[in-house]
């Protein structure tokens, strides 16, 4: 139906836009670690503590970017 | 090390391919059974009165690494579970820091995350039906109303899918990013070179950072999702 170079184009614009998603975590994983430092701020003797979870947050954070870039991954190497 | 990149075994008109992350997956688990039946033969004849070292430190060090992960989620069956949950961590842990020498790293092929996931959600599933029976697990799925239910069967099919996808991008996406650094670095020749000084860092977060992460939060989410079906829960 469409021609080849149509189908190419069109699933890399697609995994392009596919990678908007990072806007997400990104916002998220910033929270995070503005609210780990506040926690930090406000009670310095737990600090290894708070950053362990903090970083646990982040990383569980990160999935929905991991997610997009999966799609876009498959979309440019099994269409590009 | 590309001559070894993959082994195709045929077997009457069936062809049957191994990949070269398949190889080093197989390489280190013979590399673990050694090292493991040395320390235990170690760990056998160490006289307790004194302070252990070298590799009778380090697997005691090991040992506490996965209570440390593990114990929280499972709780009183953590030692039931422990010899299996252990000695897959430290191999996903090995072959998440693999890529450092130049191997592929294991997890970076879907097939051996998938396996690992489909091995939690097997136990999981499992676990929730022997506990109370297939009636009242399939009666949990309707909770708190029948009109979830496809919601609720979604979310548990979505567990081995989100396990499977978060490791797997996450080592694929770090052996592209560094592999991009290293083309844009040789394309811009000589200049480029300079480049190089900053590679390091990369790969500490690529390769170290993102692989111990996601070794412990894959087990971290595993066990707890299968706590909640084997461990009492305090409440």
């Amino acid at each position: 139906m469409f021609n080849e170079e149509f189908v190419r184009g069109m699933a890399v614009l697609g995994a392009g836009i596919a990678m908007i998603a990072g806007l997400g975590p990104g916002i998220g994983q910033g929270f995070a670690a503005g609210k780990g430092a506040e926690a930090v701020g406000r009670n310095p003797d737990a600090a290894s503590k708070i950053q362990s979870i903090m970083v646990l947050g982040i990383a569980l954070a990160e999935t929905t970017g991991i997610y997009a870039l999966v799609i876009a991954i498959m979309l440019i190497f099994v269409k590009g | 090390m590309s001559d070894v990149s993959q082994i195709v075994i045929h077997i009457g008109s069936f062809e049957f391919q191994l990949h070269q992350s398949i190889l080093v997956w197989l390489v280190i688990c013979v590399l673990m059974a050694i090292v493991a039946y040395i320390a235990g033969k170690k760990i056998e004849n160490a006289d307790p009165s004194v302070a252990p070292k070298g590799i009778v430190y380090w697997s005691e060090e090991l040992y506490n690494l996965c209570l440390y992960v593990i114990k929280g989620n499972l709780k009183e069956t953590t030692a039931h579970y422990l010899p299996m949950f252990g000695t897959i961590m430290i191999g996903m842990l090995l072959s998440n820091l693999v890529g450092l020498v130049g191997f592929q790293n294991p997890t970076s092929n879907i097939s051996f995350n998938a396996t690992l996931a489909l091995m939690f959600f097997l136990m999981i599933q499992f676990h929730g039906i022997t506990k109370s029976g297939l009636i009242a697990r399939l009666k949990e799925l309707t909770e708190p109303m029948w009109l979830l239910t496809p919601l609720n069967v979604i979310g548990e099919l979505a567990t081995p899918i989100s396990l499977t996808m978060r490791l797997f991008g996450n080592i694929l996406a770090g052996t592209i990013i560094s592999l991009l650094i290293y083309t844009v670095i040789k394309s811009v020749a000589p200049i480029g070179y300079i480049g190089l000084l900053i590679t390091p860092f990369i790969h500490m977060y690529l390769d170290i950072f993102s692989g111990v992460i996601q070794t412990y939060i894959f087990f971290t989410l595993g066990t707890y999702f299968l706590g909640q079906q084997v461990a009492q829960q305090e409440d």
